[in-house]
């Protein structure tokens, strides 16, 4: 039966470290790119959309709104609240730090 | 071939770019490629509407009001507005400070503002689309002959 302690399978391999409160884990780094205020369809802006999907249980206590954290070496803000994907793992949109 | 000679609007978007590109930052004319935050804070410059007027302008000759649009761009961490707000002034500077445009219109004034921000992202954007009208002549036949 899969469980818990299982969600860390999902990331061993292809998860990137994430820290947070002192604690390493690993998450999946996605970083899709958006293009944002076109001008009737172009000369918009392309930026990344990073977010890192974590498993519910990754750290005691679980970052919050405008947390600091660093996901493979960078240093983020946690963007806004997560969003449950399926009741495992949290996806949580990062914002740059400068 | 004979050689057309670019429109007067067409000078004056020149003349925009031109002036714009005076500032500290880099300003494109109808460019239709994405700009990455890096490439951020810049203006792009578009044509807009144009209106003539046959009704006070003597034989021969048509006035024009001719519109462009500014789109002040940038991209900030926060408070996005503050980044785009140096482009502003420093490109109102730029546009108004001969509201002629070197000669080619007879005056040049705002017609409008609009914000547009987005933010879910790495970075937050905004573009302050800043709409500049502009009044000129052309000879009725031919939109690339300046009648001052």
């Amino acid at each position: 039966m899969f469980g818990d302690a299982d969600l860390g399978v999902f990331t061993a391999d292809m998860g990137v470290p994430v820290l947070f409160g002192g604690v390493m884990v690993k998450g999946i780094l996605n970083k899709p790119i958006a293009t944002k205020l076109a001008d009737e369809g172009f000369g918009g802006i392309s930026v990344q959309q990073t977010t890192i999907e974590l498993p519910y249980n990754a750290f005691t206590t679980m970052p919050e709104q405008g947390a600091a954290i660093v996901v493979n070496g960078i240093s983020y803000t946690v963007a806004d609240e997560a969003a449950d994907i399926d009741g495992a793992f949290l996806r949580y949109p990062l914002k740059a730090v400068s | 071939m004979p050689t057309i000679n670019p429109s007067v609007q067409s000078q004056i978007l020149d003349a925009v770019v031109a002036a714009l590109n005076t500032t500290q930052w880099l300003a494109y004319r109808t460019r239709m490629a994405s700009f990455k935050p890096d490439q951020l804070p810049a203006f792009n410059v578009l044509p807009d509407d144009g209106e003539p007027d046959y009704a006070e302008s003597y034989s021969g000759s048509v006035d024009w009001k001719f519109r462009f649009r500014v789109r002040c761009m940038a991209a900030a961490v926060n408070e996005v507005d503050k980044a785009v707000d140096p482009l502003f002034v420093a490109g109102s500077q730029a546009i108004l400070s001969d509201p002629t445009l070197g000669g080619l219109a007879r005056i040049t004034r705002y017609a409008g503002q609009k914000w547009e921000r987005e933010g879910d992202a790495d970075y937050d954007q905004c573009a302050l689309v800043v709409t500049f009208e502009t009044e000129f002549g052309t000879s009725r036949g031919d939109p690339s002959v300046l009648v001052p």
